[in-house]
């Protein structure tokens, strides 16, 4: 080895060493490549992987329904002599596969179509609550177009400033109110304004397993209609070991479906839209929150529930692995099944309520929204291509291939789309019955649905009753919105 | 200054350029600018708006700012000396002259390399309440099963026993201290008839205690910030037993996006951080042996 000199190494020593060090660098910086993103597994409901045995419908293109609403908007077009386009840069969720392919398809379409606009597919994962979304458009970096795969950030984008409101092209677009069903126009209308377009729109049935309803010898025809007839199926289908540890679950609430969900079926409600106000107590939410601490009591305690379910991991859910007998299903589940639980015999109906509640009502959880982000480069270029992904054929080939619900009630509601997705017959025909129940648009909606959550826990763990719980909750919620209102006085 | 001499300080500065200059648009500005941020209303796209000291009295009256102040006080007060006692008991094996002794050094570094989130599933496994390898061996010993993970009592000290996971940094700078520990203290402590024990006790920890000084401060810092395992693993629940400070601090960042909020609190981390440090620099005069 060389001797090292006291002086240390000499320049040309420290430059040689340099060069191989910064050398190496690169090196182990091309081989550090962060691995794929482990939240890069689907993060929206629509963001099912694409299934092995998909059902027929997914394999032709999509026809386009008989009774479209409005005409597919064209691209725009060149004015004469042409010029250079404009790129839109459309960030988009779709990690998954399906979507991927979809979205790719979609902006391929719609680029050969324009001759004035270009848009760019950039895939940008929703870690982290759209974390790179808001701090692109925060650090002046907004790109040309949105797409989310969930509903549950656009009340907050809305109110804090990251997206802009669309009623100046509501017009040139031709979105009219009467196209829509209610429920997703409240959806993408509040405030005043209106917001976004949705792509699709999702919301739960009732699934039950025939086999397991067969084993404890019931009628496997027979899904529960009312609350009463739930608990009374759940009691009979759930097996403890001789230790009192679950084997199989009924039903759990609290490990299915949605909490709001929970609350429209009871007839309670926590916002009232027309309002704009939170109705936290009211005898509906308590009934609500008794009725999880009744199965709490049932399951023998939500650690043993915990536990249970933290035995199945990944694609896996009690569910699909046959131990649990009743779920809430989204409109996208079915699809996925065949890959996912090939063997499981199931059926949908609509979820079962409580007195006085209409059988047939729902409560949508969200959706996939088209916005438009405060600072877009070039706001007509990027609703122009919004227009195009917002319109019946894009939306049309999306929800035939995803199976999901389209916006549009013309579009739902044609024959020959429910022929392309009939696996969805039954989530379409609970739309017909007009009780489907609006998500709150509130701005403090995600610091509710928290602390909603906390409530919920504190009363399945026995430290408060529901009354207490809710209590508490409408006095963090008033705090809150205090807060929101003293630093937002337009809002 | 010679010619020579600042033609290397020129250059050593160019060298040092690209750090430096990270350093100070990426690290010192964003600190100094939330002390800014901390004194107001601040929602990402607007203008902050000065609100003097209104985030720090609504923090007062935030039963989820301390909530997860008690808690990360919690996971500090079960994980530092864990950690210490387990880092260099395993230090102390690992220097002693055995058979594979590299091979088992490189074992107990290995999980250190594991990615979090990766660590993070494989112990919601092991830690299951049926079928997870921890209550499965715990009853083998008649201990009846455990719900780590699904119950408020268990979740925390779960996650304190998990990070013994990560020793693996502390364990090797404990053998760098112990091989500074000269031999002929151990040999002439023998010859007056000590034990291992005796050992161990009276010359190995108080000639490493500045390295136990420093693992130890190394630790709390780092256990005051921890937020990937409990965000995997607990989300923060069950009722809140995990919601440690780092992940109250990122909900309200980037989630409900209330920066000023968000910045006052990482400020309130800072402080704490700063508090817990000098306590312990205070201790060490009384325990720490300097040679």
């Amino acid at each position: 080895m060389q001797p090292i000199s006291p002086r240390g190494p000499s320049r040309r020593t420290f430059l040689r060493l340099l060069v191989v060090g910064g050398a190496g660098a690169a090196l182990a910086a091309c081989a550090s490549s962060p691995p794929a993103s482990p939240t890069a597994a689907p993060a929206g409901p629509a963001s099912a992987a694409a299934p092995t045995q998909a059902p027929a419908p997914t394999a032709a293109a999509p026809t386009q329904p008989t009774a479209a609403p409005t005409a597919t908007p064209a691209p725009a077009q060149a004015a004469a002599g042409g010029g250079a386009k404009t790129e839109v840069d459309f960030w988009n969720p779709a990690t998954d596969k399906l979507g991927k392919k979809i979205i790719a398809e979609l902006v391929d379409e719609y680029n050969k179509q324009s001759t004035k606009v270009t848009a760019k597919d950039t895939i940008v994962p929703d870690d982290n609550h759209y974390a790179k979304y808001v701090t692109a458009i925060a650090g002046g970096q907004s790109p040309g177009a949105i797409m989310t795969y969930e509903y549950t950030p656009i009340v907050d984008w809305a109110s804090q400033g990251f997206i802009v409101p669309l009623d100046a092209y509501q017009t040139s677009m031709g979105i009219k109110e009467e196209d829509y069903f209610p429920v997703v126009w409240l959806m993408i209308h509040f405030h005043g304004h209106l917001w976004g377009f949705l792509q699709e729109f999702d919301f739960n049935l009732l699934a039950w397993n025939k086999s397991l309803f067969q084993k404890a010898g019931l009628d496997p025809e027979k899904p529960p209609k009312t609350m009463d007839e739930l608990d009374t199926l759940a009691a009979q289908l759930t097996v403890k070991d001789s230790a009192g540890a679950l084997k199989q679950i009924g039903f759990c609430p609290w490990i299915t479906g949605d909490i709001l969900m929970w609350t429209a079926l009871w007839g309670g409600s926590f916002y009232d839209p027309a309002n704009d106000k939170w109705t936290v107590v009211s005898d509906a939410n308590i009934a609500m929150l008794d009725w999880h601490a009744k199965y709490a009591r049932l399951l023998g305690g939500p650690d043993r529930v915990t536990s249970f379910t933290k035995l199945f991991t990944g694609d896996q859910t009690p569910f699909y692995a046959e131990q649990m007998a009743m779920e809430a299903m989204g409109e996208y589940t079915p699809i996925t099944l065949p890959e996912r639980a090939p063997k499981l015999q199931y059926g949908v109906a609509y979820p079962p309520t409580a007195s006085g509640v209409p059988y047939g009502t729902g409560q949508t959880g969200g959706g996939n929204v088209f916005v438009l982000p405060k600072g877009a480069p070039n706001p007509d270029a990027s609703m122009d291509f919004l227009t195009w992904m917002a319109g019946p054929k894009a939306v049309l080939q999306w929800n035939v291939e995803e199976n999901n619900v389209p916006p549009v009630k013309a579009v739902a509601f044609d024959d020959n789309f429910v022929k392309q997705v009939p696996l969805m017959k039954a989530w379409i025909e609970m739309l017909k019955e007009n009780h489907m129940v609006p998500p709150a648009t509130s701005p403090i909606t995600p610091y509710f649905t928290d602390q909603l959550a906390t409530a919920r826990d504190e009363v399945i763990y026995g430290r408060k009753k529901a009354r207490e719980a809710l209590s508490d909750l409408a006095k963090k919620v008033d705090a809150q919105l205090q807060q929101f209102r003293a630093s937002h006085p337009n809002w | 200054m010679t010619k020579l001499q600042r033609g290397e300080m020129l250059a050593g500065i160019a060298f040092i350029s690209p750090w430096a200059i990270g350093f100070l648009w990426f690290n010192l500005y964003p600190v100094l600018a939330s002390v800014y941020y901390s004194f107001t209303s601040f929602h990402v796209v607007e203008t902050p708006q000065w609100v003097g000291l209104n985030n720090f009295q609504t923090l007062a009256g935030d039963d989820l700012f301390w909530t997860s102040l008690l808690n990360t006080a919690y996971y500090i007060a079960g994980s530092v000396p864990l950690d210490l006692v387990a880092a260099l008991f395993f230090a102390v094996l690992l220097n002693l002259r055995l058979p594979l002794r590299e091979v088992l050094r490189t074992c107990y570094y290995i999980p250190t390399v594991v990615p979090t989130v990766a660590a993070a599933i494989l112990w919601i496994m092991l830690f299951n309440t049926h079928g997870g390898i921890i209550n499965a061996t715990l009853g083998l010993f008649g201990i009846p099963e455990i719900p780590w993970l699904s119950s408020p009592t268990w979740a925390m000290p779960a996650l304190i026993l998990l990070s013994v996971w990560g020793i693996g940094q502390a364990i090797i700078i404990f053998l760098a201290g112990l091989q500074d520990v000269p031999t002929t203290l151990y040999e002439a402590a023998q010859l007056d008839g000590a034990g291992p024990l005796q050992l161990v006790w009276h010359i190995t920890v108080p000639m490493v205690s500045p390295v136990i000084l420093f693992n130890g401060i190394l630790g709390m810092i780092n256990a005051t910030q921890i937020f990937s395992i409990p965000f995997i693993m607990t989300g923060g629940g069950p009722l809140n037993a995990t919601l440690v400070f780092s992940i109250e601090l990122f909900r309200n960042a980037f989630v409900y996006y209330r920066m000023g909020y968000a910045s006052a609190m990482a400020w309130i981390l800072f402080i704490f951080i700063f508090v817990l440090t000098l306590l312990s620099m205070r201790l060490s005069r009384r325990y720490v042996h300097y040679e």
